[in-house]
C-alpha cells in the first residue's frame, strides 16, 4: 500500500493502457473465438451469444420495422437460428455485431417481402398521467413516429431499410452498403428514392423534420 | 440527433426474452440451426436476388416490372389482415395493441377488434396465455373459449380449450367468467371451473350445459383419459407438447406426463426434465424443483437447457 508521510517515495505503476488497435483485435479474436465454439455446438457458446447479442438485433428490428411487431418473437427467434447457421462464414474480417446486423436485416428484409400474415396490429398507446408535463410532448413524438412508419411501409423494403440505418440509426453510407450487402452507390439510389418520398410530407409536418433529418457523418450523398 | 432519441427502442419484457430463449434452444436442440436444415429465403442477399433479377428482367421487363412494382409498393400497404392464427407443433406469441397473447403449440384463435373498440380472442382449440395491460376505462379485452367467456379487466392469465372443455387459469389480477349466463370472478391464483367442478363436468351428462353445440357422444375425452387402444401410441414429441398444453390447467398432471416421458430418455426426455423442473419451479415447489435441476445438469451438464437450469437453479437457491 502506497504511505503518506514526509519522506514520498515516488511510487510507480505499470499500468499499459491498451491502444484501440489492441482493443480491437482483442475483442477480434474474442469474437472469432466465440463464433467457433457456436460451430463446434457448444450450447454455452450459444447461449452466450444470444445474450449479449440479443438487444441488438431487437434494436435493429424494431427500427426497421416500428415497432414490437407481433411476429417480433419469432423473428428474434430467426434471426439467431439463421445467425447460428451462418456462423461458420464468419471470418472476423468485420465486427461480429456489423455481421450479426447484415444477417438481421436479411431476415427483416425476408419479413417485409412476405405476404402480411399477422394478426390485427392495434396501435400502442400507453397512458400517461395528465399530471405529467412531459406526456403531451410524448404523445405527440409518438404520433411523430406512427406518421413516419405509415409513410415507410409505403416504401420498397430496401430503400426503407437503407433509409432506418442511416438517418434513424445514424450509420454511414459505407457501413449501410456493407449491412446491406450491397454497393455504396446502389446504397446512395436507394437513400436518395426513399428521401424523395419522405421530404415531401416532412416539409409539411414539422414534428417530422427532426426525425427525418440526415445525420452528419461527414459524408457527400 | 442521437438515433436513441429519435426511435427509443420498447424493450421486450424480461419474461418475453426468457421465453424467447427457451423457445431458440429448443428450436436449435431440435437441429434447427443445423447447417444441414434447408436453407430459407432469408439467406438468399438481396445482392443475389438482385442478380437473379437481372437475368430475367430482358424478358419480363416491359410487362411484369410495372405490374410488380404496383403489387410491391401500391395495395401491400393496405393489404387485408387475417386475424386467425393456427399453431402447429411450436406454438406462437403475438400481440394484439398492449396486450400479448401466447398461443400454444395446436391452437386456433381468432383475434377481432381494436383497442378502441374492445378485443375479442376466440379460442377454438387449445391454450392461449393472455397479458392485458389496465383497460382504463377502454372498452373490454375478452376472450371467448365455446359457451364461456373471459372479460379482463387488466390481468395475466390463461385460457385452455379441449373440445367443450375449457379452464381459465389466473395468474395476477381478476377476470369475469361468464358461463352458462352466470357471470364468476376468477382471482389471482384461481382457476376456474374449480375443482368440484371439474370433476363433475367429467361426466359426460354435465358437458353438454358448458357448450350446448356439442352433443355429449361427440365430447373430446378429458386430456387424462388414455388414447384408444386401436390408435397408434403418441410420439415423445406429442407427448411433451400435450405436457405443455396441460400445465396451466392440469399442472399435477402436466408434471406427471413430463416424469414419465424422462424416465424414457432421448431428447425429449432430456427437455421433460428440465421442464418438469421448470414447472416445479413456477409452482412453489422449490425443493422438488431444485432436485429436478441438479438431476438434469448431473445427466445433462451441456444439455439444451443447462443454462436456463442453472440460471433458475441460483434464483432458487
Amino acid at each position: 500500500m502506497r504511505q503518506c508521510g514526509p519522506t514520498l517515495t515516488p511510487v510507480t505503476f505499470d499500468v499499459s493502457i491498451p491502444t484501440n488497435t489492441a482493443v480491437s483485435s482483442l475483442r477480434a479474436a474474442s469474437d472469432l473465438d466465440l463464433a467457433k465454439r457456436c460451430c463446434a455446438g457448444e450450447a454455452n457458446a450459444q447461449r452466450d451469444l444470444f445474450r449479449r447479442e440479443k438487444r441488438r438485433v431487437h434494436a435493429t428490428l424494431y427500427r426497421v420495422l416500428g415497432n414490437n411487431t407481433p411476429e417480433m418473437d419469432d423473428l428474434v427467434q430467426e434471426a439467431f437460428l439463421e445467425i447460428f447457421r451462418a456462423l461458420h462464414t464468419f471470418r472476423g474480417e468485420a465486427a461480429l455485431g456489423t455481421w450479426i446486423d447484415r444477417v438481421t436485416v436479411r431476415v427483416a428484409y425476408a419479413h417485409m417481402r412476405r405476404p402480411r400474415s399477422r394478426v390485427v396490429a392495434l396501435a400502442v398507446v400507453p397512458d400517461a398521467p395528465s399530471s405529467d408535463p412531459s406526456a403531451e410532448d410524448r404523445a405527440m413524438s409518438r404520433d411523430a413516429l406512427r406518421r413516419l412508419y405509415a409513410l415507410l411501409d409505403r416504401l420498397e423494403a430496401r430503400q426503407r431499410i437503407a433509409w432506418v440505418l442511416h438517418v434513424l440509426e445514424g450509420r454511414p453510407i459505407a457501413e449501410v452498403a456493407a449491412v446491406m450487402e450491397a454497393s455504396v452507390v446502389a446504397t446512395k439510389v436507394r437513400l436518395w428514392r426513399a428521401r424523395i418520398a419522405i421530404d415531401g410530407h416532412a416539409r409539411q409536418d414539422p414534428a417530422l423534420r427532426d426525425l427525418v433529418k440526415t445525420p452528419a457523418t461527414g459524408e457527400e450523398e | 440527433m442521437d438515433p436513441d432519441k429519435k426511435v427509443a427502442v420498447t424493450d421486450l419484457s424480461e419474461q418475453r426474452w426468457m421465453r424467447i430463449e427457451r423457445r431458440l434452444f429448443e428450436r436449435v436442440a431440435h437441429g434447427e440451426a443445423d447447417l444441414s436444415t434447408p436453407r430459407s429465403r432469408v439467406e438468399a442477399s438481396p445482392r443475389f436476388r438482385m442478380a437473379g433479377a437481372l437475368v430475367l428482367a430482358g424478358a419480363v421487363a416491359a410487362i411484369g416490372g410495372g405490374v410488380a412494382w404496383r403489387a410491391l409498393t401500391g395495395p401491400a400497404a393496405q393489404a387485408v389482415v387475417p386475424s386467425r392464427i393456427a399453431t402447429e407443433s411450436t406454438g406462437s406469441h403475438v400481440s394484439v395493441g398492449e396486450a400479448t397473447l401466447d398461443i400454444a403449440p395446436q391452437s386456433v384463435v381468432a383475434v377481432s377488434g381494436d383497442d378502441m373498440n374492445g378485443v375479442t380472442v376466440t379460442l377454438e382449440h387449445g391454450r392461449v396465455e393472455c397479458e392485458v395491460p389496465p383497460r382504463h376505462g377502454r372498452p373490454p379485452f375478452s376472450v371467448q373459449a365455446g359457451a364461456v367467456s373471459v372479460r379482463v379487466v387488466g390481468t395475466h392469465f390463461a385460457v385452455s380449450r379441449e373440445a367443450a372443455t375449457v379452464d381459465v387459469n389466473v395468474q395476477r389480477g381478476v377476470v369475469a367468467v361468464t358461463a352458462n349466463g352466470q357471470e364468476t370472478a376468477v382471482h389471482a391464483g384461481e382457476q376456474w371451473p374449480p375443482a368440484v367442478m371439474v370433476a363433475e363436468s367429467a361426466a359426460p351428462s354435465a358437458v353438454p350445459q358448458m357448450a350446448p353445440a356439442a352433443p355429449s357422444g361427440n365430447v373430446a375425452p378429458m386430456p387424462s383419459a388414455a388414447p384408444a387402444s386401436s390408435s397408434p401410441p403418441p410420439s415423445p414429441r406429442e407427448l411433451y407438447e400435450a405436457a405443455t398444453r396441460l400445465e396451466a390447467a392440469r399442472p399435477d398432471l402436466a408434471v406427471a406426463k413430463y416424469r414419465a416421458l424422462a424416465t424414457k430418455g432421448g431428447p425429449w426426455g432430456t427437455n421433460a426434465l428440465f421442464a418438469q423442473g421448470r414447472l416445479e419451479s413456477e409452482r412453489g415447489h422449490v425443493g422438488e424443483a431444485r432436485l429436478l435441476l441438479e438431476d438434469y445438469l448431473a445427466r445433462y451438464p451441456s444439455g439444451p437447457n443447462a443454462g436456463d437450469a442453472r440460471q433458475l437453479l441460483s434464483r432458487l437457491r
